[in-house]
């Protein structure tokens, strides 16, 4: 168990330079995940543009 | 037997359904081959025998500086075609891949700095690729912004068109940068010239990782494609019914 606790530690410490390395993968993982995010909005955004104007026009 | 017509897809009505229907492929394909370009990367690719395991950032280091100028002669290439045959399309294409090209080029700033503070001393450096880069940077911002700034969008097109085909001089710039000067930044660790100078699990988890941005590039700009069709054609009959309600032209007359 101590083991596998040091394994992932030791993993996650990338020798001393885990700042560098998870601020690089997180900072793609952040702007990937909200441009995806932002043009879901925008699309359901446009969609129900169109049925409050489907329901302004009855 | 009926044909098929490849340019029957430059209409951004028949294009609209047809990108819907790719998206899901590039998207499923760029999260599988992320998945597996990031395992290999960091589960099967070795330590770098002088960088130790800081030199990780490369798996997106490169995907990211390779995508950032990729995107922008794609982009380029689209703007010159809306110039030359005049078809909106074209145009359009040119301003999805704008701010993917941008965010591209931001990430592979970032993660620059970010392997340039433990293996260099330092976060930046005026040296040329570093700086021709940023201007790669400005270019984008020049034409979302340029684009945004003039109200009729045909007029738009043009200039910023204009615009990225003038800033395609930057792309070689980059790419030669560390030839041509001298640079703090390595050269190129793959060429298709020369047997690659990195291990072949690292090469490997690399070119995966650069397939998983090329397909994230292409779903992303196919979504941005799609709005900026539903927004520019709303006053017609189909954009009307692709957004599940009336044509604005009758709904003014209501």
């Amino acid at each position: 168990m101590n083991e596998a606790m040091n394994a992932v530690r030791e993993f996650v410490s990338m020798d001393g330079n885990a700042i560098f390395v998870w601020s690089s993968l997180g900072m793609c993982a952040l702007v990937m995940a909200a441009e995806v995010l932002w043009l879901r909005a925008r699309h359901t955004a446009l969609a129900l543009e169109g049925h409050s104007a489907v329901e302004g026009q009855t | 037997m009926a044909r098929f017509n490849l340019f029957a897809y430059a209409a951004p009505q028949r294009f609209y359904p047809l990108a819907g229907k790719m998206i899901p492929w590039f998207g499923w394909v760029a999260a599988l081959l992320l998945a597996l370009g990031l395992y290999i990367g960091f589960f099967v690719a070795p330590t770098d025998l002088q960088q130790g395991e800081v030199y990780r950032i490369i798996y997106v280091h490169v995907p990211a500086a390779w995508m950032a100028m990729f995107v922008y002669l794609v982009m380029a290439g689209w703007a010159g075609a809306g110039l030359v045959f005049n078809s909106r399309l074209s145009s359009m294409m040119a301003c999805a891949l704008a701010p993917t090209g941008a965010l591209m080029t931001f990430l592979s700033l970032w993660t620059g700095a970010l392997w340039g503070q433990p293996t260099w001393g330092t976060w930046w450096v005026w040296d040329a690729r570093l700086t021709s880069q940023l201007l790669l940077l400005f270019l984008y911002i020049g034409f979302i912004a340029l684009h945004g700034a003039i109200e009729d969008s045909r007029r738009a097109d043009r200039a910023a068109g204009l615009l990225a085909l003038v800033g395609v001089i930057n792309v070689p710039i980059i790419y030669f940068s560390v030839q041509w000067w001298n640079t703090l930044h390595q050269g190129a660790s793959v060429s298709l010239t020369k047997a690659p100078s990195m291990a072949t699990p690292m090469l490997l988890g690399m070119l995966i990782m650069a397939l998983a941005f090329w397909a994230y590039c292409i779903a992303v700009a196919l979504m941005r494609v799609r709005l900026i069709i539903l927004s520019r054609e709303q006053h017609t009959q189909w954009a009307a019914k692709a957004q599940n309600r009336a044509p604005s032209h009758t709904l003014e007359t209501v």
